[in-house]
């Protein structure tokens, strides 16, 4: 890997870590969600330091540069967020449905409860019976 | 006193709605003297709908649950299966806002559930004796054959009708669906629950019409990625359970 670039690939990685602290710092995100953010930094530094050794291993699984092996691991990698994401994605989806739900019956709850005693309020002030037909 | 519900749920429906509940409400009256002991409630769920529905509902004093946000036609039938579960329904029936299902046949649904003889009843135009006389455009029908021979194959499970939104379920049904129900697409995918609780269905003779207000949520644009996504869902979900 030639030299410019593994400060160039380091120079990314560190601002962009520094910019998930920031994140971090500023309560605008928390830890745990940008944990994988942070790993994908770690990677990225890890491969422009030692980057003799992953030379040595993208050889042995048969790429021709580095750069290609580089960008090979970054878009596996973040297919795997995406994936995640998505997945995290379908359980808030459910979550708001449950909600929509849960609080449209409630208020139909309260509506009906309201109408009720109304009208309960209504019979008793002109001293009427409320009562109820049954099949 | 065994309670039945009928959930209604509708999308910018305003044109037509209350037409629909004063048909519903003309059969209860009559259903109250001919079934002693047999309650028939219904609930509108009006699936955050963009035109003036709640307007119209609420001036002609129509029950509803006002979904505050648009869930989709299988998030607003959930929203009437947990109703129905919070309000201790015996048999729930789904029955659609635009005017295509007669609620005539609404006993042909719900009369074997009661008797014990099966779970869920699928209101069918295809089965044998169905008095319907509108059956769908030619597309659409080969759509529905492809899905239910995909049915057929992966859970065994017989259905002609796949697509059909006249459909009853029992106590254990609302159970099921309340807790899980599939959101787009809803009626094909929901058999397989059904099926691996091994629950019975089956389909009965039922009318049908024409839509007779609003507008389909399947265009012939739409048709491909429905037949596309309900395929896909159909063979993954399937197979799974068949695992």
């Amino acid at each position: 890997m030639p030299f410019q670039l593994r400060i160039l690939a380091i120079i990314i990685a560190v601002l962009f870590a520094g910019y998930i602290f920031f994140l971090v710092r500023r309560s605008r995100s928390d830890v745990l969600r940008q944990r994988k953010w942070i790993f994908l930094s770690l990677v990225m530094i890890l491969g422009s330091v030692f980057s003799d050794f992953g030379w040595k291993v993208a050889r042995l699984l048969g790429f021709t540069t580095y750069s290609t092996f580089t960008i090979y691991i970054i878009i596996v990698i973040i297919l795997l967020f995406i994936f995640r994401m998505e997945l995290s994605l379908i359980v808030a989806e459910k979550q708001v449905k449950e909600l929509i739900q849960e609080v449209s019956i409630l208020k139909e709850k309260v509506a009906e409860n309201t109408g009720e005693r109304a009208a309960e309020h209504k019979h008793s002030e002109k001293g009427e019976n409320s009562g109820r037909i049954e099949n | 006193m065994k309670k039945i519900l009928l959930i209604i749920p509708a999308f910018n429906e305003s044109e037509g709605i209350v037409a629909v509940i004063r048909k519903v409400d003309a059969f209860r009256a009559k259903w109250a003297n001919m079934n002693k002991g047999r309650q028939l409630d219904y609930i509108v769920i009006n699936d955050g709908s963009t035109d003036n529905s709640e307007e119209v509902l609420l001036a002609n004093d129509i029950k509803h649950i006002e979904l505050i946000q648009n869930l989709g036609i299988g998030g607003a039938v959930q929203t009437g299966y947990k109703y129905a579960l919070e309000n201790d329904y015996d048999v729930a029936c789904q029955f659609d806002g635009d005017g295509q299902h007669e609620i005539e046949s609404l006993p042909a649904l719900v009369n074997p559930i009661l008797a014990g003889e099966v779970d869920f009843a699928v209101g069918s135009r295809f089965v044998e004796g169905s008095p319907s006389e509108f059956t769908s455009s030619a597309a659409r029908q080969i759509g529905i054959g492809i899905l239910s021979a995909v049915l057929k194959f992966v859970s065994k499970l017989t259905i002609k009708d796949i697509t059909s939104g006249y459909r009853a379920g029992n106590r254990k049904v609302i159970e099921i669906f309340a807790r899980d129900y599939p959101r787009r697409y809803p009626e094909p995918e929901s058999y397989i629950a059904l099926k691996e609780k091994k629950l019975r269905v089956k389909e009965f003779g039922v009318k049908m019409y024409e839509r007779r207000f609003g507008k389909s949520s399947i265009d012939f644009r739409a048709g491909f990625s429905y037949m596309y996504s309900v395929l896909l869902t159909l063979l993954i979900v399937g197979l799974a359970e068949r695992k």
